[in-house]
């Protein structure tokens, strides 16, 4: 009996439906690097708030890649070509295009296989300076199974050209990227319109079981376009001002110029996303009990680990995972004075850090504060409590105002910061909490509202009443 | 405390292009940013990390510091609809005196860029801090990198520019090291 070869396969996604995947994308899926992001929680401890958040970057990178093939689709459409995709070579050539579209999602799929185990909980102590989760991606994309699944295709797919769309570009200092390569970059990991992010928000959302994630991806890719803004007074791809019609000035042959926008009718798909994007940061991303577990992780990796650094050789990040080092955490916190036995007592007995209090704005303005309120405060409370039993967990504004350029229906680029009093409004996201553990909260508390003002101020200015 | 001493080099540049009558926007204080940096050596301190970016040097640490002065008030953004926002630095003083950073010995440099380089467009500035980073590199790797083969290295990263406009920015380039060393010679070490 004949059995006709399967050329494409369907796996089932909570939050797209059905997700494609091809051969070669099997292929890839089934090597070791990306088959461990199966135990990577997506979220790290976050289901010690939201219990359903227990989502692995596994399911993450497959939605990604979907994402990625639909904004490629919709993006080089011959429809949207006229409004500035034209202008580059690639989009007109068809291997160029099939060629280029394999690749992207290849990069979709394998951009998280350096993540550490709980993801992001405590990558910068644990690495080497200067050092991100994206080193190591780079290297397994080049120097594991993934290179030699790539090269034994006809014809080949190289994997710097995969490298080049699955890192972001300051992580690439090096690459000069191609007008081509940072539009399909920027498709993947561009900061407003990014499919990761896109996937994310949905997905850390859905499995949260928090409303506040959700947008229309199918509108919002659907009016995603390439534009060419005329007449730039900023370039860079968040920041788009004056703008015109693409394909009536000399500058829009510039294929160097063009940014990813959308269409007037996607202008409230992206106030959506923004919108979601700083809910979940400060709802989910910036909870103060998920951020004081990643500090208890982060304690107990920087214990448990030989020398407190996690190890870069590809074979040794690929035998660590979520799951290994849960077992240790459940190892230490029975064995009192092994490497990292506090901090995971604290875990497994869900002793967490508590909030004490949070920072406010009015902290940090150097009128009524000091910009560096999060650390002279720390200092202060770790003279007055010993430095094990505090901290205070300050995370930089994020996000915040974004320009999108919008394209109108009577073929004029515009500035989304003009046309929405939505975008023009999306606060940053960001937190300051002073975190100790339960039976200090009322000391802590009592103890910055005597001196924070002295703190941040100074004694003299404090005492002249500033209120900080 | 090197956070605040680069961001008080960054609110003090953008105080000083205000006043040289700079646009002032996002890419203005990008590009010069680089250009003092390419032109005086700073100290490590005082340095961000930039990259060929798609429309030249570009820091994305410069990004983030931009981001949190204007959380805190060291900087301002003004909306300049339908064109994109300007920066100012209204709370300078106050942002200096609370992180106690002074930086008076950078003033005469901060004026020098705010004026020489601060006041051009975003092509002239893409063209000159591109000219820049291509001498650099190029003088890292061969000992007397030509004219020809630097304008032609710029021309390979920025096919867009004319060999006009390469030209005109290596000039300026030439001429504003020249003058770099008039303002030098009566800084003293930054404090």
């Amino acid at each position: 009996m004949r059995v006709l070869p399967k050329i494409a396969h369907e796996l089932r996604c909570p939050v797209h439906g059905f997700v494609q995947i091809n051969n070669l994308e099997r292929r890839i899926l089934d090597t070791p690097p990306v088959q461990r992001l199966k135990h990577i929680h997506q979220l790290a401890m976050t289901y010690q708030v939201y219990p359903g958040a227990t989502h692995r970057r596994f399911e993450h990178s497959l939605g990604v890649m979907d994402l990625a093939g639909r904004a490629f689709d919709s993006l080089l459409s011959t429809e949207k070509l006229q409004f500035g995709a034209e202008v580059l070579g690639e989009a007109a050539d068809r291997r160029e295009r099939d060629y280029w579209r394999q690749v992207l999602r290849i990069a979709a799929l394998i951009h998280d296989i350096g993540h550490l185990p709980f993801s992001h909980a405590a990558e910068k102590q644990l690495l080497p300076a200067g050092w991100t989760h994206e080193h190591l991606t780079r290297d397994l994309i080049l120097n594991s199974e993934i290179t030699e699944v790539l090269a034994r295709e006809r014809p080949a797919y190289h994997p710097e050209d995969v490298v080049r769309l699955a890192l972001e570009p300051d992580e690439q200092p090096e690459t000069a990227l191609t007008p081509w390569q940072a539009i399909l970059n920027q498709i993947l990991t561009g900061s407003t319109f990014g499919v990761d992010r896109m996937d994310y928000l949905l997905r850390d959302s859905y499995h949260a079981g928090v409303g506040y994630g959700r947008f229309d991806p199918l509108r919002l890719l659907d009016s995603l376009t390439i534009v060419a803004p005329a007449n730039p007074e900023e370039t860079h791809s968040d920041v788009i001002p004056s703008l015109t019609r693409s394909g009536s000035s000399a500058l829009t042959q510039d294929p160097e110029s063009l940014v990813l926008g959308v269409m007037e009718g996607g202008v409230q798909g992206a106030e959506a996303l923004l919108l979601a994007r700083y809910f979940m940061w400060s709802q989910v991303y910036l909870h103060h009990v998920r951020r004081g577990y990643d500090l208890h992780l982060k304690d107990f990796m920087m214990g448990w680990l030989p020398e407190g650094k996690y190890p870069i050789t590809l074979a040794k990040h690929l035998r660590l995972n979520d799951n290994i080092v849960l077992a240790a955490i459940d190892e230490a916190a029975a064995t009192p004075g092994s490497p990292g036995h506090e901090a995971a007592r604290r875990i497994v007995q869900r002793n967490h850090f508590r909030r004490a209090y949070s920072l406010n704005y009015m902290d940090f303005a150097p009128t009524t504060g000091h910009p560096n309120a999060a650390r002279l405060l720390e200092a202060a409370l770790h003279a007055e409590f010993g430095q094990t039993s505090v901290s205070v967990d300050y995370v930089e504004p994020k996000g915040g105002k974004k320009e999108v350029p919008v394209l109108t229906g009577n073929g004029e680029v515009v500035s989304g910061l003009a046309v929405s009093d939505v975008l023009n409004t999306i606060p940053p996201a960001w937190c300051a909490y002073v975190l100790c553990s339960k039976e200090l909260v009322e000391p802590v508390r009592r103890f910055i509202e005597r001196r924070k003002s002295e703190i941040l101020l100074g004694k003299e200015e404090s005492v002249k009443g500033y209120d900080g | 405390m090197d956070k605040f001493v680069r961001q008080t080099l960054v609110a003090s540049l953008v105080e000083a292009m205000r006043q040289a009558g700079s646009w002032c926007g996002r890419t203005h204080i990008q590009k010069s940013l680089f250009a003092l940096q390419t032109l005086f050596e700073p100290e490590p301190e005082l340095r961000y990390q930039y990259v060929l970016y798609r429309h030249g040097m570009y820091s994305f640490e410069l990004d983030r510091d931009i981001a949190e002065l204007e959380f805190y008030g060291g900087l301002a953004r003004e909306e300049q609809r339908p064109y994109g926002p300007r920066y100012a630095a209204p709370g300078l003083q106050a942002f200096k005196q609370r992180v106690g950073v002074s930086l008076t010995d950078w003033t005469s440099a901060l004026e020098f860029i705010a004026r020489e380089v601060g006041t051009g467009n975003v092509r002239e500035l893409e063209a000159l801090t591109t000219v820049m980073y291509v001498s650099t590199d190029l003088s890292e790797r061969s000992a007397n990198p030509t004219t020809q083969l630097k304008l032609r290295r710029v021309h390979e990263l920025k096919p867009h520019l004319s060999m006009d406009e390469i030209a005109e920015a290596q000039s300026t380039y030439d001429r504003l090291r020249v003058n770099v060393a008039k303002v030098d010679s009566l800084e003293s070490k930054p404090s």
